[in-house]
């Protein structure tokens, strides 16, 4: 191994140092300078908090809710889903629609479509279909639960409906009496489909989106 | 200078800090969500067997007079069919056939006459099915190509079980048909005794 002469060693020290001080010299700079800091809090009106969460609490990323699984039929069949399902034994397989109203703004809607409302179909490797005319919303039994200190006052009753064309079906909304600066968990949304006749096997997948406006 | 540094430090770090926490505060606020995409998922299997998923449980041949020495039936009505489901990826031939299930047709007591005999002693036989344009009804998308009717035999010692409907390797797979107006003549013995007879019988699709 080549040994370092102490002219090398004493050149990169004094790279070093001066790397040290011109680091320092800039702290020592920047510390000397009046900090002024405007300190800035946002409100937004209409803030509004829309998400899963599981039965712990936490958000859940990429929900999914499973249909009955089916049989391959030459004849239209139904099948049928719960959007919202809480009080499961293991409560990591909760699926809570989360909402949150941190607006002075009581009033509020939760609508839900297919995240490509004009093109969007149920799609897999062996084929697809569509799910306008077929898939449907039942609202009978829905379960709005409002989290501790708000209540379900002011809240609308909507009956939802199938996907007709592109328009999406309002889920949850409330009117000017609803709680302001408060949470529901909604649970326990009747989704039920047509599943055409012929329509081959497959994992068949179709991306919803919830909206709260 | 050395004190002086370490608070000068001290002081932009604690800068930092609160720089560094009032970055994530924005970032909390834009986090807020307002909306949030998720995922139906349907799963459509097949079932991956050839089978009748139904059948009549009761085929009731004409009622006649003692003396007389034909009934006829119908196997398979437009209301309670045969329904053959072959849902095995690949497998487009199958045959349906009608087997007796029991040794005579009896009334439960002393008197029987039999299926497998003479026209005399009594003998069930199946109608020609070729040709029958409504015997079988595909559901939906699910063709009739490929799938013929056979019968015209009758039962006996060497015939113990009649082809009804063979489907042919042109036949469409993982499908399911309605197979109905299987015509049944049975040929009674002319001294038979009045009463309600019975025979067990067993459709097979293999």
């Amino acid at each position: 191994m080549k040994k370092l002469s102490y002219k090398k060693v004493a050149q990169m020290l004094g790279i070093l140092l001066v790397g040290f001080f011109l680091v320092s010299a800039q702290i020592i700079v920047f510390a000397q300078t009046t900090a002024e800091s405007e300190f800035v809090q946002q409100i937004e009106d209409g803030a509004h908090i829309l998400q899963f969460i599981n039965g712990e609490g936490n958000p859940v990323i990429g929900a999914s809710v499973a249909f009955d699984p089916m049989l391959s039929s030459p004849i239209n069949q139904y099948s049928s889903a719960v959007l919202g399902i809480e009080g499961n034994l293991d409560p990591l397989d909760d699926l809570i629609i989360y909402i949150g109203n941190g607006s002075p703004n009581p009033e509020w809607t939760v609508n839900l479509n297919a995240l490509d409302a004009v093109d969007g179909v149920w799609t897999s490797a062996s084929g697809s279909y569509d799910y306008k005319d077929k898939l449907t919303v039942d609202l009978t039994s829905i379960f709005i639960n409002p989290e501790p200190g708000c209540t379900a006052n002011g809240f609308n009753s909507f009956v939802g409906g199938t996907f007709v064309n592109t328009s999406p079906i309002t889920l949850v909304g409330t009117t000017m009496a609803a709680d302001t600066i408060c949470a529901w968990r909604v649970t326990d949304i009747d989704l039920e489909q047509i599943i055409p006749g012929g329509t081959l096997g497959g994992d068949y997948s179709l991306d919803m989106q919830l909206t709260m406006n | 200078v050395s004190r002086k540094v370490v608070k000068k430090i001290r002081d932009v770090l604690l800068f930092s800090a609160l720089v560094v926490f009032f970055s994530f505060s924005a970032e909390k606020l834009s986090a807020f969500l307002d909306s949030e995409v998720f995922t139906l998922d349907q799963n459509i299997s097949y079932s991956g067997t050839l089978e009748i998923i139904r059948a009549p449980l009761l085929v009731n041949f004409t009622s006649i007079y003692v003396g007389s020495t034909e009934s006829f039936g119908v196997l398979g009505t437009q209301e309670d069919m045969i329904r053959v489901r072959n849902h095995v990826e690949g497998l487009n031939e199958w045959t349906l056939s009608l087997a007796p299930e029991g040794d005579e047709w009896s009334d439960g007591g002393v008197n029987s006459f039999k299926f497998d005999g003479s026209l005399e002693e009594g003998r069930l036989e199946v109608a020609d099915l070729s040709g029958n344009l409504d015997l079988i009804q595909g559901l939906g998308h699910c063709s009739e190509s490929g799938i013929e009717g056979f019968g015209g035999e009758a039962f006996s010692p060497s015939v113990e079980a009649i082809d009804l409907v063979i489907a042919n390797e042109t036949a469409q797979g993982l499908c399911v048909w309605d197979i109905s107006g299987i015509d049944l003549i049975q040929h009674i013995p002319e001294d038979q005794k009045a009463g309600v007879y019975q025979l067990g019988m067993v459709l097979t699709v293999n």
